[in-house]
């Protein structure tokens, strides 16, 4: 079982890489996101065709938009690998060429950051770690971030919602530990000594 | 691009290789000044970040120091966290606007005579595609504004005697003598019409001026270690700082265009479209990099304030605070040391 901190938070730190095996095939969901856009835009055996739903009942929901939002959701959920630095108060998860997710917990409270383009806000909910990100035009952007109970394994699940579209779009990833060669030099980051390191003690 | 920049580099070299009988002269930059507002809410407005305004008052002068260093017209060329009482030439400047689309700069260069070679409002825009061979040099998007000054301190130089280059290399060594005995070097030096001159000059052998000599050496062997500081700082942190200046360029261009495009299309045309949900996501990206950028750089800028241990005649001693607090109190032992040296003489 992963170490627990003294907030009871489970320890997601290290380094991840994307599981592509057990991770959803974007091809494979984009096409069940179509099938069940097109299911509810066909009339329905009530002879009511919901294609009001979509994009606000301003019959929006076009093939610009579904389309638009699926191929946005697969650029956001690449993350070939990830970094996890936690402690007791906080975890960042670090993401190749975009913006770190970081959270600040202090017994558990939601936290959210603003900007002028939206905000982030992140809370646990038992063991899952939850960011959502409330951005521009109605763009909304639901992390769920869950530990495997041996500790090996992580799940993201990202789903992206626009108000131009009625059906928000989910993608799994899964995520397997791999370890970096340990050094036992320490460093810091200094301005004008660059890295610091000495011998770690041990 | 890269053919520009070489062209200019080398037509500098060219011309002084005519002139290759003048001493060459060093030259000592001085940490940019950060002009900072005083007003938090100021440097709100004016979107100026405290941590990175710091940063780039050491950046921006590394840079200018590798660009003298590259055209080969300078003999040492030396950042410090001061200004050098000995310089042969001093450069100090004050960044007036850095958004990383635009940097303008307020730069005065002033030999040892107090010559005003430079004073003069530098200001230029990003070139995103600069891109040399020379890893350091190669990607600021401000080369130009760098050759540019490196261009019209070399008019300067060419417009001097040998005699006069000369003359501000002696002055130079008295000026740094006077700070330390002004008794003894005091008139070697007047100043007439705001420029100061050789009134006589003082034997090679005279043991005061050697000994001057010696405790200048000296603190060439502070301004070296902080030196290799200033470059380790350099490199290390121009990656962080040049993506963080590539987002503030394609922030503002985004709002730019985006302003343009609404104007343009309506407000509501492209909602949901991918355009529109990526540049949502982009601007907050660009906001969360930036102000994750400025937390590393804080943390950089906490973790800066080491000692520095330096020997100075069998005894080692421990320089403590900011890299300017330990450029001070270097001085003032080596004055220390200098007058002890030679009480009674």
């Amino acid at each position: 079982m992963p170490e627990l901190t003294e907030f009871e938070v489970v320890d997601m730190s290290g380094n991840w890489e994307k599981d592509y095996q057990q991770s959803d095939d974007f091809e494979t969901e984009f096409n069940l996101y179509m099938f069940d856009i097109q299911r509810q835009l066909s009339p329905q055996p009530d002879g009511v065709n919901r294609s009001a739903t979509i994009g606000g009942g301003a019959a929006t929901g076009s093939m610009e938009t579904i389309v638009g939002l699926a191929r946005f959701t697969e650029e956001i959920t690449r993350m070939p690998v990830l970094q996890i630095d936690q402690d007791r108060f906080r975890i960042q998860i670090d993401r190749e060429d975009d913006f770190a997710l970081l959270c600040e917990y202090f017994n558990r409270q939601t936290m959210i950051t603003e900007t002028p383009f939206g905000t982030e806000q992140c809370s646990w909910n038992g063991n899952q770690l939850l960011f959502l990100l409330t951005l521009q035009d109605g763009l909304r952007i639901y992390y769920q971030v869950t530990l495997s109970p041996n500790g090996q394994q992580l799940n993201i699940t990202t789903t992206v919602s626009s108000d131009r579209v009625s059906t928000p779009m989910t993608i799994s990833n899964y995520y397997r530990r791999y370890e970096i060669p340990e050094s036992n030099i320490d460093c810091i980051l200094t301005l004008t000594r660059n890295n610091v390191c000495r011998r770690s003690s041990n | 691009m890269r053919t520009l920049l070489f062209l200019t580099l080398v037509s500098v070299s060219s011309l002084l290789m005519a002139q290759a009988e003048k001493p060459f002269l060093d030259v000592s930059i001085e940490i940019f000044d950060m002009n900072l507002p005083q007003d938090v809410l100021r440097q709100e407005q004016a979107q100026i970040y405290p941590a990175v305004r710091q940063a780039e008052a050491r950046y921006l002068p590394s840079f200018l120091k590798l660009t003298l260093q590259e055209s080969g017209a300078w003999g040492a060329v030396r950042l410090l966290p001061d200004v050098d009482i000995g310089a042969e030439l001093q450069i100090s400047a004050s960044i007036l606007n850095s958004d990383g689309a635009t940097l303008e700069l307020e730069l005065l260069a002033m030999d040892a005579t107090d010559r005003v070679w430079l004073s003069k409002r530098y200001q230029n825009v990003a070139v995103d595609s600069v891109s040399l061979n020379q890893p350091l040099l190669g990607t600021d998007p401000f080369l130009y504004l760098y050759a540019e000054i490196s261009n019209d301190l070399l008019a300067t130089y060419r417009t001097l005697t040998t005699e006069q280059i000369q003359e501000i290399k002696e002055v130079a060594t008295l000026r740094y003598a006077a700070s330390l005995a002004p008794e003894a070097f005091g008139d070697f030096l007047v100043q007439e019409e705001g420029l100061y001159r050789l009134n006589r000059l003082p034997a090679d052998n005279d043991p005061l001026l050697l000994r001057v000599k010696e405790i200048r050496e000296h603190e060439y062997v502070f301004i070296d270690v902080v030196d290799e500081q200033f470059q380790d700082f350099f490199v290390s942190i121009k990656p962080i700082y040049d993506m963080w200046r590539k987002y503030r360029r394609d922030q503002m261009a985004s709002e730019a265009d985006k302003i343009r495009r609404e104007t343009q299309q309506g407000n509501d045309m492209r909602r949901g479209s991918y355009i529109s949900l990526k540049e949502s996501y982009n601007n907050f990206r660009w906001a969360r990099m930036q102000d994750q950028y400025l937390d590393e750089l804080n943390e950089g800028f906490t973790n800066e304030v080491l000692p520095t241990d330096i020997t100075l005649e069998d005894s080692i001693y421990q320089l403590s605070g900011t890299l300017e607090e330990q450029y001070r109190e270097w001085r003032d032992i080596l004055r220390e040391f200098y007058l002890l040296e030679n009480a009674g003489q």
